[in-house]
């Protein structure tokens, strides 16, 4: 795949995707992998190429608006990956509580999208002791995707 | 011949005697039906076959290439939610849990009494059709030794308040218990109507099927239907390739609640009183989330393989559930730290899901994009209903030693520890934007009734006002069917698919 310019809407969701998963599963002493461990940035490259075009413009305008939209929605005067790690998930957790409907829809789609991809990488798996009841488990990630899928939707 | 994007980039213009639009339930008996019967049968899929070699465990992958909108498709309205619908050769039918129950007879009277269907649902062609499709699909009750002890709990907390319950009969043979049917069946057992219908006809026998075909247009003549059209869509970049024609006399549309209606109208078809579209109904639905003491172990044992129907709440239904952890976790729980630490519980974990009739209405419009636009209005005295159900069911798991009970629900307590706790749900007080649900069951998009003012589908099926254009999916139901709908969909579409086909009942 072509690399995105660090202006595109792909770059800006996933940086906007990254400082979200950052911030959900963090770095921790409790045993459970990270969003590092679980390769969470790539693998949701991946998952935004195999969408469809049009739950794929939703999500990279869900992550691109968080990131970009932070002074708007969260009263931070920066970009939300400029954040600390813990204002962020504090924001995402108050954004979930929130009884206006628009921002309860923004945290909990970011919580969901974000879970999707953590809780489907075999090391999260092993993590909350998922057994292999069957035998005829497929190779992981065996669905093929167009790496040149996006490559239209760059912005520079 | 089944027909891949390989074989297709450049499109196709073929003739026959019938085309069937939609390979799930409804439209792979009605191709099954119509090719058994001698008529040179073309069916045509949106999306691509998928084997269990195809098949991958990773959850948002698979859907992106198997389900409508990738699986993020949302129904709006009073409860936003997801309408998790296969995209695939097969259909729903690949990605569902495979229950089949037959239509209850209370609701048979209810359409028989609404919409004068009697000829349609009194003929013992109806009861001889469902004889049919759980033979070929063959149907049986979940067999213990796959039950694992999520199911087995679900089971005990309904007997704890009293509700009878028993094995789910479902379309699988051989079931390994994997708890992962929402990716397909890695295994094969499962009896999707791909499997069961489509294959069989198509690779030896006159079955035409093109996959990745998505129809845009009913092609018509005059008053009479004459065909479909539309473009070959590739199914890993989605790019539209070739355009396709299908010319037939007789087209059977089967592509869904919100694709039927969609085509129909994007076709100037807009049926009786310009009712195709303009009604939907869906169940609503429920869940609750329980953590024993004890390791449940939640992803062994059959997906759904134990169920109740309430004796006391007409058109109320209890399932046990489980899915990949990647879906069923999503809404659970805190963020950061503490979700992590919670996700060591998930091993205690067992769900029960609550399906209720209700009084749904709703529509399907074209959205600015180009798909369906779903819309539904839930009563509030439908979740009050719903809530009722959803106490039972939350004092069941914690009679049965549930240490605490999340429900689907926002604006109570998360972690309900005793049955004075869990009367929130039942206050009155719960609105429908409060309960989390999912579309999974929807109908009635293009009813079928024998007044043209309720219904723009006659009971034979056809279209009214077009010649030679029939509908043969869950769009035809006149209002829910309470229970699971794939086994009345195919019954449905067995009875109209054999008198086209002049086959006999």
């Amino acid at each position: 795949m072509a690399s995105p310019g660090p202006l595109s809407l792909t770059r800006v969701a996933l940086r906007g995707f990254a400082a979200a998963a950052e911030a959900l599963y963090p770095e921790n002493d409790l045993g459970a992998p990270d969003w590092r461990d679980t390769e969470m940035v790539a693998r949701a490259e991946r998952w935004f190429v195999a969408l469809p075009p049009k739950p794929r413009a939703l999500l990279l305008a869900l992550f691109s608006g968080l990131e970009l939209g932070t002074p708007l929605l969260g009263r931070r005067w920066r970009a939300f990956s400029r954040l600390p790690v813990l204002e962020r998930t504090a924001l995402v957790r108050r954004w979930r509580a929130s009884s206006i409907a628009p921002l309860k829809l923004l945290g909990d789609s970011i919580k969901s999208a974000t879970s999707m991809i953590y809780l489907s990488h075999p090391a999260a798996l092993r993590h909350v002791g998922q057994l292999k009841a069957c035998d005829h488990v497929a190779p992981d990630l065996g669905v093929p995707v167009d790496p040149a899928a996006l490559s239209s939707e760059e912005t520079s | 011949m089944i027909h891949g994007v390989e074989d297709l980039r450049r499109g196709f213009d073929v003739d026959a005697d019938a085309v069937v639009v939609g390979s799930g339930p409804g439209g792979a008996v009605a191709a099954a039906n119509l090719a058994e019967a001698g008529l040179r049968t073309v069916l045509v899929e949106a999306g691509p076959r998928v084997r269990p070699e195809d098949m991958t465990r990773d959850a948002p992958l698979f859907m992106a290439r198997h389900y409508w909108d990738g699986g993020l498709r949302l129904v709006g309205g009073s409860s936003p939610g997801p309408a998790m619908q296969g995209r695939c050769l097969g259909g729903s039918s690949v990605v569902n849990s495979a229950i089949m129950l037959r239509l209850p007879d209370w609701v048979r009277d209810a359409w028989c009494a609404g919409d004068g269907l009697d000829p349609l649902l009194r003929d013992p062609a109806f009861d001889r059709a469902f004889d049919r499709v759980f033979q070929r699909c063959r149907v049986a009750p979940t067999p213990m030794a796959v039950m694992g002890r999520r199911n087995l709990l679900i089971r005990d907390a309904l007997t704890h308040q009293g509700l009878p319950s028993g094995p789910l009969p479902r379309a699988v043979h051989a079931c390994e218990g994997c708890a992962d049917c929402i990716t397909g069946c890695h295994a094969g057992r499962k009896q999707s109507v791909d499997r069961a219908y489509v294959t069989p006809l198509a690779e030896d026998g006159p079955l035409d099927v093109y996959t990745c075909s998505p129809v845009r247009r009913v092609l018509t003549r005059g008053d009479r239907a004459v065909g479909v059209a539309g473009r070959v869509v590739d199914p890993v970049t989605h790019r539209a390739l070739g355009r396709f024609r299908v010319r037939a006399k007789t087209v059977v549309m089967a592509a869904g609640v919100a694709h039927t209606p969609l085509i129909l109208r994007a076709s100037g078809i807009r049926g009786s009183h310009g009712l195709i579209g303009a009604t939907l109904s869906a169940h609503v639905t429920a869940g609750a989330f329980a953590i024993m003491d004890e390791v449940v172990d939640p992803w062994v044992g059959a997906t759904q393989g134990w169920g109740a129907i309430s004796p006391d709440i007409r058109g109320l239904k209890y399932e046990s559930l489980w899915a990949a952890p990647s879906l069923i976790a999503v809404n659970w729980g805190d963020v950061g730290e503490p979700w992590l630490r919670d996700l060591g519980e998930m091993k205690h974990a067992t769900v029960v899901a609550l399906v209720y009739r209700g009084n749904v209405t709703g529509r399907v419009r074209r959205s600015p994009a180009g798909g369906p636009r779903l819309t539904l209005r839930i009563p509030d005295h439908d979740v009050h209903t719903l809530m009722r159900g959803l106490k039972v069911a939350v004092d069941g798991l914690l009679g049965v030693g549930a240490r605490y009970v999340t429900p689907s629900v926002q604006g109570v307590s998360q972690q309900i520890r005793s049955e004075r706790e869990s009367g929130t749900l039942v206050s009155g007080r719960v609105k429908p934007r409060q309960v989390k649900m999912t579309f999974n069951h929807m109908f009635g998009s293009c009813r079928v009734s024998a007044d043209p003012r309720r219904g723009p589908i006659d009971l034979d099926g056809a279209v009214r006002g077009v010649r030679g254009l029939y509908v043969s999916d869950a769009s035809l139901f006149p209002s829910g069917s309470a229970v699971n709908p794939q086994a009345t969909v195919m019954a449905l579409a067995d009875v109209i698919s054999r008198r086209l086909a002049d086959l006999g009942g």
